[in-house]
């Protein structure tokens, strides 16, 4: 279990962990079947042409 | 009751949080105009579920407020949409009914206001209509009226039914599982009336058979939302990292899973792009709040930080929704990375997490420039999540997980 944490403390090191595709087939996995992560590839390769995607929906409500 | 001006609530506001409202430089760009707007259309609710931010939490306002949206309030609300999406340009507004308990209008006053709604709009703009119900009164004439109406209701289910009845109960204390349930079936057949389900997270319940039941439903969505607490107020229990990492993996390795937005999100941001929520990532929020009583107000979920924090002093009757935008407590969310705490700014994950939900990061006599009481358990679900697609992204296409 978690303990509540102080402001500030124990934050992650190293580098960003935003995910690297570069050298992977990314069209591929997101082609290659209804995977949760197939769908987020799919979906973040579909929002480069969505101008209005950028705005976050209020959380208490279910809704995409 | 006479309500407090505009420079009396920045006043409070200043004292209460002093960031953003006595901090915050206001002359960058302008904010983005409203693109949400939350209706408390019916103020009361036959409920009394034990964590609610209306009506057990800091905030009392609500017992000021007349129970149902008077029909003066309604007009002024309908012809300030109306400008407010003109002036923009808007091309779409999402219109959210919310409470209390919104259905308890009753399905012909629900369906005479949608349609109202979407009238007072200009050509071009269209009205995504939701309700976020608590899912007792979800009759077979309720859910007809809403689908005939495009409105898409939200339910709120908190797990399975000892979990659910634990907290979400009468104001007799009896649990409402047995009639959520019946409402879910009704709006599974009924797919343009389902919006989804929220489940407020409890880590003294059991994650997976939280997402299992749930999913038994087919919403559209699930959400996991971490109940609301902060650094003056923190959360009663601890383990809510646990708790969603352990319901990841069970949607993680779903053949076919549905749509979770915190795990969608997360997932996107982590390919870079962008969030959908107010629980995590660093897109600007557009939401304001109409209370019954005709307060333009802000997310109402600041209520459970302390009493007031949602307040602005603006009245639908008499202001504009424009004047929202000057609010500090409204360009406060649209601000990027720049809201966020050094400690964050400083974070390898500040682009996923995004310094966690705004109400979170609260501390009295600071305001909302912390990082989320919740910060530890947002880096342990987001490392993990960074982990597991790590393993799998390396992993031959179509070689099993």
């Amino acid at each position: 279990m978690n303990a509540v944490p102080e402001e500030g403390a124990d934050r992650a090191s190293g580098e960003t962990l935003l995910l690297d595709v570069r050298t992977m087939p990314a069209a591929e996995i997101a082609a290659a079947r209804d995977s949760a992560l197939s769908r987020s590839l799919r979906r973040v390769l579909d929002s480069l042409d969505d101008p209005n995607g950028v705005l976050s929906a209020f959380s208490s409500f279910a809704s995409s | 009751m006479s309500r407090p001006s505009v420079a009396d609530v920045h006043a409070a506001q200043r004292r209460a949080a002093p960031w953003p409202y006595a901090e915050l430089d206001l002359t960058g760009p302008a904010p983005h105009p409203v693109r949400d707007v939350v209706l408390k259309v019916h103020q009361r609710c036959n409920l009394a579920c034990d964590y609610c931010y209306v009506y057990e939490l800091a905030d009392r306002s609500w017992r000021d407020r007349p129970a149902v949206m008077p029909d003066d309030v309604w007009q002024a609300t309908l012809a300030a949409l109306g400008r407010h999406a003109r002036r923009h340009g808007l091309d779409r507004l999402r219109v959210i009914l919310h409470g209390g308990e919104p259905l308890l209008l009753g399905p012909r006053r629900l369906g005479e206001m949608a349609a109202q709604l979407r009238a007072a709009l200009p050509d071009g703009c269209r009205a995504d209509i939701g309700v976020q119900s608590n899912g007792t009164q979800l009759s077979d004439t309720m859910v007809a009226t809403l689908a005939r109406h495009g409105i898409r209701a939200g339910i709120s289910l908190d797990g399975v039914p000892a979990d659910h009845d634990r907290h979400r109960v009468t104001h007799n204390g009896r649990g409402t599982s047995a009639a959520v349930a019946a409402g879910l079936r009704r709006l599974q057949a009924a797919p343009s009336a389902y919006a989804g389900v929220l489940c407020t997270v409890s880590p003294d319940t059991d994650p997976v058979a939280t997402y299992a039941y749930l999913r038994e439903f087919e919403p559209p969505l699930i959400d996991f939302l971490l109940p609301h607490a902060n650094w003056t107020t923190p959360p009663a229990q601890r383990g809510h990292g646990d708790w969603l990492v352990a319901a990841f993996d069970a949607w993680y390795g779903d053949t076919a899973p549905p749509r979770v937005r915190l795990f969608d999100d997360l997932l996107d941001m982590l390919f870079g792009g962008a969030g959908h929520s107010e629980q995590a990532g660093l897109s600007p929020i557009a939401l304001a709040v109409i209370e019954t009583d005709g307060a333009i107000e802000l997310v109402d979920s600041l209520k459970s930080a302390y009493d007031g924090a949602a307040r602005t002093g603006l009245d639908i009757r008499t202001d504009e929704l424009d004047d929202l935008l000057t609010d500090p407590g409204y360009a406060a969310r649209q601000l990027g990375t720049d809201a966020l705490a050094p400690a964050c700014r400083a974070c390898p994950v500040q682009q996923i997490c995004g310094g966690g939900h705004y109400v979170h990061r609260y501390r009295a006599g600071a305001g909302f420039r912390n990082p989320s009481v919740y910060c530890a358990d947002m880096l342990q679900l987001i490392g993990h999540i960074h982990t597991r697609v790590t393993a799998d992204l390396q992993r031959p296409i179509g070689a099993p997980s």
